[in-house]
């Protein structure tokens, strides 16, 4: 394993952030779309496009490694039922 | 001033705060983690689909022999087991500076129930902060 530990210089952090922003600007796009589709599961989205989806995240990370990719190279995303209660 | 954000997806205020967190040596890469501000949790910790994030696969997650460090939380779904792991976190400031903060982080044992909770901004770090949290004017700010 690659020990060399990165620092997060302020280019990193804004990529990191920028994809974090575009991920979850393209999820609310979506909102209504993907609430009818994949309420309470985990979707799997490589380059905008929806590659695979599960209620199992196992399964959902599975789709991943089946289509050869690392988990860095998508975005896993839960699409949670909006009217859920937790009491964490 | 750090500021957050209400989930959009979810129609019930969940207020989180965006924290790009290094936890070594468990992982070797920064990670941009949204944190759901948890005042019921005595401590932060990484749910499931955030540590898959990270790179660590289901089967060291689901390994207690994996990590030398283990706690059983005990929460109103019942106790988890959660791997003690040292952890950088890192606060964007609406200044453009970053608020870096060392301590540790939970990573929860995968199971079927834990797999859709957000990961949970606790009170091990929250008590270092004033925490505005305002529906009305959908402000998340920590300061």
């Amino acid at each position: 394993m690659d020990t060399t530990i990165p620092e997060l210089t302020p280019d990193l952090a804004r990529r990191l952030h920028k994809d974090a922003e575009d991920e979850q600007a393209f999820f609310v796009e979506r909102h209504e779309e993907f609430l009818k589709k994949y309420v309470k599961q985990f979707v799997v989205v490589r380059n905008r496009k929806v590659i695979g989806h599960s209620p199992d995240l196992s399964e959902a990370s599975r789709i991943v490694e089946r289509n050869g990719l690392n988990i860095r190279d998508v975005w896993l995303h839960y699409v949670p039922d909006p009217d859920e209660l937790w009491i964490l | 001033m750090i500021p957050g954000f209400f989930d959009p997806e979810r129609s019930r205020p969940a207020p989180m705060v965006r924290v790009d967190v290094l936890m070594s040596p468990a992982t070797n890469s920064w990670l941009t983690v949204d944190f759901l501000l948890d005042t019921g949790a005595g401590r932060t910790c990484l749910h499931p689909r955030d540590s898959l994030r990270s790179g660590l696969s289901e089967a060291t997650l689901a390994e207690p022999g994996n990590w030398p460090h283990h706690q059983r939380m005990s929460g109103v779904g019942g106790s988890t087991l959660y791997y003690v792991t040292r952890t950088v976190y890192s606060f964007a400031t609406d200044s453009g500076e970053s608020e870096v903060i060392e301590g540790q982080i939970l990573i929860a044992q995968p199971r079927p129930d834990n797999a859709g909770l957000p990961s949970l901004l606790g009170w091990d770090m929250l008590y270092r902060f004033e925490v505005l949290v305002d529906w009305r004017s959908r402000r998340v700010e920590l300061r």
